[in-house]
């Protein structure tokens, strides 16, 4: 239809070398260089890679932090399936991720998540898809991986503690939890690259730590109203108004 | 197709003295109440003998008929009850002239994706002029080959004529196709060789031609002006100005309509979804040959569903961007369909657009076109599946509260605010914020709290609320961290984001 269109059409021929493609790798940095170094190189390419986290608020996402960062940047676009919240977007535009090619997509039932994961993949956009209410069955979570093959994407499963004692297709199963303040605790339970079992402890940037007991809390000096019932105060003003 | 048009009057043809030759061309469709007939129809009924009857003078006689029937000696203008004793199994279809012109508005379509120059002529054909064609099509060969090639999509009989004049390409008009176009001289020539019985005039006219041993046009132009003026009444004179171009043409020409609508029918109904797929894919076709007329590109399309009884079913399928896609409309008009209840059976569907863009104002990236397109083709299925609602994107808007700073709107693609700041802030925030227990001096989510840092103020704008929050990172022991506030009113606690 358009000139575009022949020019894709032209550019799928394998013969022609494309300056501004980079040449194939294996893996993509994860931006921590010594989960790199753990997992010879990065995240797998074009795989399903599976994070457990004990809990939440460890700092699980923001180790997905600087892949986003890669991917949005240079126009990907990024679908969040069933997040357990809402992204607070000061913090991920702070974190330098392009808001633009963010994507929230709610799901009603199981049919529904496992069909927008596949269609997101084979639309070759970035998946981050997280298991609620279901767990995702061996056979549908291989079905995702050849999809992500298939397409040269990747898809980061958020799954859930109890499914760890399942077998999974994931090219990368990586189990989280952390016993201190801004440590991450990564342990390798499955992957390709021969480092089943290693484990490694990140360190999280974080607010400087002060601690404070509830008692001793600092009272804020400023206060744009004062401690008076405030409801009473229109109507205050407007007798005052009538009265003059 | 076409509801509204606009027309204006043309002259087609006219006198000059540096006129450039002009090529015309009548299109004539003997077939066409029999295609109009059957273009609206899901089922066509193509292997049995089928016949379009009109009435004359009391009398039901055939219009026109399949070459199906034709085989078994039927004509036109015979009776019906000597076409049916002919063939018992004839398929009879009342003539709907309302129906022709609707289809004669489609073949008119196909004509002006070829010329602007396209008229209508009497109540079976088209007149299209060609002279200025010949560079974009390399020859007249090619055109009319490329116009038989799509007419033939649509016309189970096509038939043309061609002459320097409409009159002349009209009277020319042979029982076949024709490809080869002979030079100016070839086509003065054939106009020359039409037989004057062929013109339209009264009898007394015809007589008079016939006794003056006057048989072809070539005869009578043989003779001066004068004479045939004092011989005959303007009828024929006007005519001959006609035929050899000295005359103008006037014909009103055909101008695209504005908006699309076309429908098909299946008088047996249709009962489930999968059936539905054939005629939405026909109309969608036709869809993308009339944004392909007029250059255009379509956003919105409209689908009405209706039962033989009852009440139409509606759809409405958006498109992230305009295109003139087939597959890609029918894909998410499908994945719409899938979640529509519709009648119990469906009869008739309509398609109708009228929210179109021009292509010429629309640019595409030259190597990253893909990229785009495919983008745009995941967020219409996934809104054509998930509804609307299901899709949302955040972005920031300039407010203090974390609430209604964090905008998650319906999928829109807005530039978000750039707002950087140095606070620390958590990554996820709740949908809203949730109380949390305060025993003594320790507060407890799940777990006890420690808090880490704080307080930081943030208030509302004064004129809306009151609200006074002072906000403060705290962890667990697990080393979950927190987002948490303590209203300054009411003093109690909560929850309002995750650092995860």
């Amino acid at each position: 239809m358009h000139d575009s269109e022949i020019l894709n059409n032209l550019l799928l021929n394998r013969s022609i070398w494309r300056g501004s493609k980079p040449t194939s790798e294996k893996h993509i940095p994860t931006g921590h260089p010594n989960l790199d170094v753990l997992l010879n190189g990065g995240w797998p390419k074009a795989a399903l890679v599976e994070l457990v986290s004990h809990q939440e608020g460890i700092g699980e996402l923001n180790l997905l932090l600087p892949t986003l960062e890669n991917h949005t940047q240079s126009d990907g676009l990024c679908v969040l399936l069933n997040p357990p919240h809402q992204p607070y977007a000061p913090a991920w535009e702070e974190a330098n991720i392009n808001l633009r090619q963010i994507l929230i997509v709610r799901s009603q039932n199981y049919d529904e998540w496992l069909w927008t994961a596949e269609t997101t993949i084979r639309h070759g956009a970035l998946l981050l898809a997280w298991v609620s209410r279901y767990i995702p069955r061996y056979s549908d979570l291989r079905k995702l991986k050849l999809s992500a093959l298939h397409n040269k994407q990747n898809i980061f499963l958020f799954n859930k503690v109890n499914t760890l004692s399942l077998a999974s297709p994931a090219s990368l199963r990586i189990e989280m939890y952390s016993s201190m303040l801004h440590e991450l605790f990564i342990i390798v339970r499955k992957s390709k690259d021969n480092c089943n079992g290693k484990s490694i402890k990140i360190k999280q940037t974080g607010a400087p730590i002060q601690y404070t007991s509830l008692n001793k809390l600092v009272a804020p000096i400023y206060s744009a109203f004062p401690d008076k019932d405030l409801s009473q105060k229109p109507n205050d003003s407007v007798k005052t108004l009538s009265n003059t | 197709m076409i509801q509204t048009s606009k027309s204006k009057s043309n002259r087609i043809g006219s006198k000059g003295t540096k006129k450039k030759i002009e090529i015309w061309v009548y299109l004539c469709f003997p077939q066409l109440a029999l295609d109009a007939l059957l273009s609206q129809l899901v089922k066509q009924a193509c292997n049995k003998p089928l016949a379009v009857i009109f009435q004359k003078q009391q009398t039901k006689r055939i219009y026109c008929c399949s070459t199906l029937a034709e085989r078994y000696g039927i004509e036109t203008h015979m009776s019906l009850s000597t076409a049916l004793a002919l063939c018992p199994d004839l398929h009879i279809k009342t003539r709907e002239v309302s129906k022709e012109r609707y289809h004669l508005e489609r073949l008119a379509l196909i004509a002006y994706r070829f010329t602007s120059t396209v008229a209508f002529y009497g109540q079976l054909g088209l007149i299209i002029e060609i002279s200025r064609c010949k560079k974009l099509y390399g020859s007249y060969d090619n055109l009319l080959q490329q116009l038989y090639f799509q007419m033939s999509k649509y016309s189970s009989k096509l038939i043309n004529g061609i002459g320097h004049t409409p009159l002349s390409a009209h009277l020319n008009c042979q029982s076949n196709y024709q490809i080869h176009i002979p030079d100016i001289g070839g086509l003065t020539a054939q106009s020359h060789t039409i037989k004057l019985d062929e013109f339209k005039l009264s009898q007394r006219n015809h007589k008079h031609l016939k006794q003056l041993g006057l048989h072809t046009v070539a005869d009578i132009l043989r003779l001066p002006r004068s004479t045939i003026s004092n011989n005959f009444d303007n009828e024929l004179i006007s005519q001959l100005d006609l035929l050899t171009g000295v005359k103008p043409d006037l014909y009103t020409l055909f101008t695209l309509p504005n908006k699309f609508s076309d429908y098909m029918q299946n008088p047996d109904g249709i009962y489930n979804k999968d059936a539905l797929h054939v005629p939405m894919k026909t109309l969608l076709l036709r869809l993308c040959e009339y944004l392909k007329s007029r250059n255009y590109l379509c956003q919105e399309i409209q689908w009405y569903f209706f039962p033989l009884l009852g009440e139409s079913v509606s759809m409405h399928v958006k498109f992230s961007k305009a295109h003139r896609n087939k597959n890609n409309f029918f894909s998410i008009s499908r994945l719409q369909l899938e979640q529509l209840k519709l009648p119990y059976s469906v009869t008739e569907i309509l398609l109708e657009s009228d929210k179109f863009i021009s292509a010429f104002n629309c640019n595409f990236d030259f190597f990253d076109g893909n990229n785009v397109s495919r983008k745009n083709e995941l967020i219409d299925q996934l809104t054509a599946r998930l509804g609307k609602t299901s899709l949302s994107q955040p972005s920031i808007q300039a407010e203090y509260l974390p609430e209604q700073a964090n905008l998650v709107h319906e999928k829109q693609f807005l530039a978000p605010r750039s707002s950087k700041k140095n606070n620390f802030r958590p990554l996820w925030l709740l949908a809203s914020p949730l109380p949390i227990k305060q025993n003594e001096n320790k507060l407890f989510w799940h777990r006890p709290l420690s808090i880490l840092s704080g307080p930081e103020r943030l208030c509302d704008n004064w004129w809306r609320s009151d609200q006074q929050r002072d906000y403060y990172l705290a962890h667990d022991m697990k080393g979950s961290r927190y987002w948490l506030y303590r209203d300054v009113r009411s003093k109690r606690w909560f929850i309002h984001g995750m650092f995860a």
